[in-house]
Order: structure tokens, then C-alpha cells, then sequence
């Protein structure tokens, strides 16, 4: 499997790789938040009537 | 032909190690995050 990384710039890759990684996790965090409604559910919890305490 | 910057077989494989070291650091920590987060709020 090593194989697949002779003759290439570790530097390169790995930063190619970090990159990739960190820009799929940001995408894929808008369409989580927007599954489990955050932070929409948590200010309409803290907003309403009952929260308020003055 | 001079291998620039290149790694060889040895360093390809020492570099796979610590690629698969990284690479499931990274998957247990997202199931412990997702774990986390379905018992605060299971999305399905």
C-alpha cells in the first residue's frame, strides 16, 4: 500500500490532503447544522417569553 | 533520473505509517464527536 506515495513530495501531499480534509468537514458541517437546527432551535429556546427573566 | 523531493520506497513506507496514525486519530475522534452529538440531539 506504501507504494502509493513513492516519487511524491510528502510536504505536497500532505498539504493537498489537509486541505481536502478541512474544506470536506466545513461543507459537511452547514448540511449537520442544518439536520439538528443550530443554532436556530437554541436562540428560540433563550428568545422567547419564558426565558426572559428582568 | 534524480528523484526531486520524491520520497523513496523506505520513506514511502515510514510516511504511510504516520498517514494511517493521522488517518484514525482523525475517524475516532469524529465518532467520539458524533457520538456526542446524537445524545444531545439524535438526527434521525
Amino acid at each position: 500500500m506504501h507504494r502509493l506515495w513513492v516519487g511524491l513530495d510528502p510536504h505536497i501531499v500532505l498539504s493537498v490532503l489537509g486541505s481536502f480534509i478541512a474544506g470536506t468537514v466545513l461543507v459537511i458541517h452547514l448540511f449537520a447544522f442544518r439536520v439538528v437546527d443550530y443554532p436556530g432551535s437554541t436562540i428560540a429556546k433563550y428568545s422567547s417569553s419564558a426565558a426572559a427573566t428582568r | 533520473m534524480e528523484n526531486k523531493g520524491g520520497m523513496n520506497d523506505e520513506e514511502a513506507r515510514a510516511f504511510h505509517g504516520y498517514f494511517i496514525m493521522g488517518m484514525s486519530a482523525f475517524v475516532l475522534t469524529a465518532v467520539g464527536a458524533h457520538l456526542l452529538a446524537w445524545s444531545w440531539r439524535p438526527w434521525l
